[in-house]
């Protein structure tokens, strides 16, 4: 009864878990969600306890696996073929969720780097292993189950729970179970070979990957568990597959076992007397071809070894011991009596192998480190030498730009501005020169769901309603009127307000049929005409002409489009022609997605303009066609949305992935997509990365090298914000090199925090036109800076450089230890600590308005470092931000002005002045009476 | 061999109901499933298939969907054959009431009335 019960549950529990596996695996779409799921876990005593582990937080639980058990118990055969379905289609959703496993693992490319415990190239790691991994989930479990199925069925088959009394296994019975045990136990010595590889990847030690007990205890321990498990496995299947042949040679010298028909020896303890036989149709043996050993000449008591005495028995009873004595016993005590008390002796060959691949496998490696030894020596001269950089100081982030967007740009209100991306562009001077202006470009889109309720027919929906148009661009650096933003195109039709921009940014027709919120399908070239924009009190109407979308001219793709959509109006509409399009997945994050599902994308697509001529270098490029015999008009589609996407895995080994499902990234690619015809384009910005070689093997022609991108876009590529966090959060901790520094965590640092609104926040990485210390000339700049973890000083700042040849190229500037330089916090201190700046702020408070600080952006000017922190008023009725005031930063000196240029001046001309001295006279004491 | 009480005995006296009337409803049922399903997917791969050509990227549709639907045949053969196989061994080897005829389900009136019974002893 408790083997069964024993049994029952262990079954039932495994169940759950592969149900948990397929259910987070179930997902009806194209889109791979694998790239963010690691290969599942094998199924193992380790994840019954883990299980068991959240009973008391989920009491049903126990409820339900107790529940399925019994009723398991009930109702074992209809239960146990059910589940052998349910079990093999679970299997097959789970594992063709990995293909993109599979087709790197046959597809794998050298590092030319040999990882430091196995000496095997870590193209193993990142291609092969994780095939190996999908198959030990696949097949351990498949022995688990079929093994506790085939047991349960036979010890069930006695009539076993209701007589109280299980006659034992009979010969064909323990032969069948034998077999099974015998795999079972090939699997479990193949999964110790293979978590030898696990050791690379243990969270437990000093530091992340094989530490001392892993490497001293546990990789011994493994090898010899999957050694010893294969003599057993053999041992097994001989017994299993013997037919009782081995047994007969094996007992020459004994007395044969012999019985009479109908009295059954079973394994390990012969029955007599009992009204049990094996089922009538093997009972004969002959079926089978199994020879029961039946003499039927004699009959004497057979004589068998005692179960318990069994030396297979007591084999396998012994290799259970050792799994657990080697498995936790061993590693606990190691670690807890020889590691701990002399950790930093032990550890320390390994702490350096962490450091070392953590670095490599976030590209921290490459990161040029230089001393900043910062000064406040800036002169009038320095300011002057230093203008682009001063000019591009932003004044305005994205979130007071699309407040002020939403309610002065939006024209009417299904339009909406989902996001705004920091570019830069290369602008004529008032000199005759050029130079690069930082800008904040946001794109305004259809939102359907904003249409009025009333109007939201099917028609409207899908024929009128198709595209939003436009985008605004401002400089981050100057203020309008009002203090409003100011802009370099903006209305419905995206007009240049400005002649330099004029003849700078191609306009034409900003069409935007595939963006960050369309997420409706549509029919275009029909015989309605599509809303193109409002002028006026007009609206203006407009065919789409582009190459993007399916035809759907005749019944039959309109029928397959209309049951793949569940869109049966689609055939019954008029408005259609044979000419008609079907666009649909025009949202960019979901189109690449469903493109290339196995890349990782970056949260932030940004909007390019730019003319790049002809489209020819588009994917899926056709001419436009000529409609109704009117020629098609001049395709004046200037907007591509550009996203990073990177290529990570799991598998690097000795790389800590902290709080990341990764711990290997590359950004290798960007993404180019058509605003209006939909074209996706792939191109490869890290060709250097093994796994984007992979997929370009895999995919011929797919991936284009990033030379291959017309030029226009290749000068609007950006060093991302998503991998700059990644890395920066890396670097935070595996700056520290020594192995001594990183075991005590002496020099740990962190992102320091600002006021933001009235909120504090994490200074997030943030793009600035600027000159590097080692530059010649401005260039657009990803910067993040550091201050020690327990301190508010800064300590550091990262840049990643975007321009020309200089992309992907990261310079880490330390400042020396001895130096005390403000970090943010200490400076939005100060500013709150000021009398004047807090009284100023404290009045507008009062006024039926609010005061909102802006990001405090560190900017290095030379050698110097300058804070600039923009001071915005909202009004509580409108919510619409002016920009007020922008506080200075610059040595021992805060300067509050209206517009940047004072305060610049205020601080490279005004003498530093010291307080007046407030004299009060005190009242005279009055007398107490 | 479907004697007794329970889902699997239900299910028989259905069976036969429909049988008895001539009418193979349950065959009918299951095959227009089956069609609506294939309908579905077949659709689904068209569909899906011209969106990618549209986009230029059939070749990568059609080496996903091969390399999934290999995957999928083959762990799906591999894995109900082991179970199925095995399970259907264990039927035949298990242990069986000698006296044909005399042969007992486990079924839960059967067993309840069991311990009863021996709790009564």
């Amino acid at each position: 009864m408790p083997l069964v019960g024993l049994i029952s549950f262990i079954l039932v529990t495994s169940l759950f878990y592969y149900g948990q596996v397929a259910v987070e695996h179930w997902q009806p779409s194209l889109n791979l969600r694998t790239t963010k799921l690691a290969v599942p876990a094998k199924f193992d005593i380790r994840v019954i306890w883990q299980f068991m582990r959240h009973w008391p937080a989920q009491p049903w639980q126990p409820l339900l696996v107790s529940g399925l058990a019994v009723t398991l118990l009930i109702y074992p055969r209809l239960l146990l073929r059910a589940i052998t379905v349910l079990v093999s289609l679970g299997f097959v959703l789970v594992l063709s969720e990995y293909w993109d496993k599979l087709l790197l693992a046959f597809h794998r490319q050298p590092f030319a780097q040999s990882d430091p415990l196995f000496q095997t190239d870590i193209g193993f790691y990142i291609f092969t292993l994780p095939l190996l991994e999908l198959l030990q989930f696949w097949l351990l479990g498949l022995a688990v189950l079929t093994s506790l199925a085939v047991s349960l069925v036979y010890l069930l088959s006695a009539d076993s729970l209701s007589q109280g009394y299980f006659p034992g296994f009979s010969p064909p019975q323990a032969r069948h179970l034998s077999q099974l045990g015998g795999w079972l136990m090939l699997m479990i010595g193949l999964s110790y070979w293979l978590d030898r590889y696990m050791l690379l990847y243990s969270s437990q030690g000093a530091s992340y990957g094989a530490s001392y007990t892993n490497v001293a205890v546990e990789l011994p321990a493994a090898i010899s568990l999957s050694l010893a498990a294969m003599p057993l496995a053999v041992w097994l299947l001989i017994k299993g597959i013997s037919n009782g042949r081995w047994s007969r040679w094996k007992g020459q010298r004994q007395e044969k076992p012999v019985r009479k028909i109908g009295e059954v020896q079973v394994f390990g303890r012969p029955i007599y007397g009992t009204n049990y036989r094996p089922n009538s149709e093997t009972d004969r043996g002959i079926d089978y071809g199994i020879d029961y050993g039946i003499d039927h000449r004699t009959d004497h008591r057979p004589r068998r070894r005692p179960a318990h005495r069994s030396p297979l028995l007591l084999s396998l009873s012994f290799y259970g011991l050792a799994m657990l004595l080697l498995n936790f016993g061993l590693p606990a005590i190691t670690q807890r009596l020889v590691v701990q008390p002399n950790e930093l002796g032990l550890e320390q060959p390994y702490i350096r192998r962490t450091i070392a691949w953590t670095r490599r496998g976030f590209k921290l490696d490459e990161i040029d480190v230089q001393t900043f030894d910062p000064n406040t020596n800036l002169t009038a001269a320095d300011r002057e030498a230093n203008n682009l950089t001063l000019e591009n100081i932003r004044l305005w982030d994205k979130n007071p730009l699309l407040v002020t967007n939403r309610q002065l740009q939006r024209i009417r209100l299904y339009y909406e501005f989902p996001d705004a991306d920091i570019d830069r562009y290369t602008l004529p001077t008032e000199d005759g020169r050029t130079a690069q202006q930082q800008v904040l470009i946001a794109a305004r889109e259809l939102d359907y769901k904003a249409v009025p309720a009333a109007a939201q027919t099917w028609v409207n929906q899908h024929l009128v309603y198709t595209h939003g148009y436009g985008f605004t661009l401002s400089p981050v650096n100057t203020v309008a009127e009002g203090g409003l933003p100011d802009y370099f195109v903006r209305g419905i039709e995206s007009t240049a307000v400005d002649p330099r921009v004029q003849s700078t940014i191609p306009i034409g027709k900003p069409r935007i049929y595939y963006g960050e919120l369309s997420d409706t399908y549509v029919m275009t070239q029909t015989r309605v005409q599509e809303l193109d924009y409002p002028s006026g009190d007009e609206n203006i109407y407009n065919t789409y002409g582009g190459w993007g979308g399916v035809h759907i001219g005749n019944f039959g793709q309109r029928l397959l489009f209309a049951k793949h959509l569940r869109d049966w109006q689609m055939l019954f509409t008029d408005d259609f022609t044979p000419q008609t399009r079907l666009l649909f997945r025009r949202n960019i994050s979901e189109r690449v997605q469903t493109i290339a599902p196995f890349l990782r994308y970056d949260s932030n697509p940004y909007l390019v303009v730019v003319d790049t001529g002809n489209k020819e270098w588009e994917r899926g490029y056709r001419e436009p066609e000529t409609m109704d015999g009117i020629n098609p008009e001049p395709d004046e589609s200037h907007l591509y949305w550009i996203i990073d996407a990177y290529t990570t895995s799991n598998r690097y080994p000795y790389s800590d992935p902290l709080e990341q499902d990764f711990n290997y990234i590359r950004n290798s690619v960007k993404v180019v997509v058509d605003a209006y015809h939909g074209a996706v384009n792939f191109y490869v910005a890290d060709a250097q990365d093994p796994i984007i070689q992979a997929w370009s093997e895999l995919f011929p022609g797919m991936f284009q090298p990033l030379e291959q991108m017309p030029p226009a876009l290749q000068r609007h590529i950006r060093y991302p914000e998503d991998f700059s966090r990644v890395q920066s959060n890396q670097l935070m901790t595996y700056h520290m090199t020594d192995p001594i520094v990183f075991y005590n965590r002496e020099d740990q640092w962190r992102a320091p925090n600002e006021i933001y609104g009235s909120e504090q926040q994490l200074v997030e990485p943030y793009y600035l036109i600027m000159k590097l210390p080692i530059g010649n000339t401005e260039e657009f700049i990803l910067l993040r800076p550091f201050t020690p973890a327990q301190r508010n000083n800064l300590i550091a700042w990262l840049a990643a450089r975007s321009d020309g040849d200089q992309y992907g190229r990261m310079l880490l500037y330390v400042f020396p230890k001895q130096e005390l330089v403000f970090g943010p916090e200490q400076i939005e201190a100060r500013i709150n600590q000021d009398p004047i700046i807090s009284e100023r702020i404290s009045l507008w408070n009062r006024q039926g308005s609010r005061a909102a600080q802006g990001n405090l952006l560190v900017i290095p000017v030379d050698q110097s470092l300058l804070y600039v922190e923009p001071l915005y008023l909202i009004a509580e009725q409108n919510q619409l931000p002016t920009l007020v005031r922008v506080i200075v930063a610059y040595g021992n000196r805060i300067v509050m002005a209206e517009t940047l240029d004072q305060a610049l001046d205020a601080i490279f001309t005004a003498e530093p002045t010291t307080a007046e001295p407030i004299i009060r006279t005190t009242d005279p004491e009055i007398p107490i009476d | 061999m479907l004697k007794g009480y329970g889902v699997e005995a239900t299910l028989m006296w259905i069976s036969k109901q429909f049988d008895r009337k001539g009418i193979t409803i349950l065959r009918w049922i299951g095959i227009s499933l089956g069609v609506l399903l294939l309908l579905d997917l077949l659709t689904f791969l068209l569909a899906e298939g011209l969106w990618f050509q549209a986009v230029s990227y059939g070749d990568v549709f059609a080496t996903r969907l091969l390399s999934q639907g290999l995957i999928g045949l083959g762990v799906f053969a591999v894995s109900l054959g082991c179970l199925w196989l095995n399970l259907t061994i264990a039927e035949q080897r298990m242990w069986t009431h000698p006296e044909p005829g005399a042969e007992r389900m486990m079924l839960p009136g059967h067993l309840r009335l069991k311990y009863l019974c021996r709790s009564s002893d």
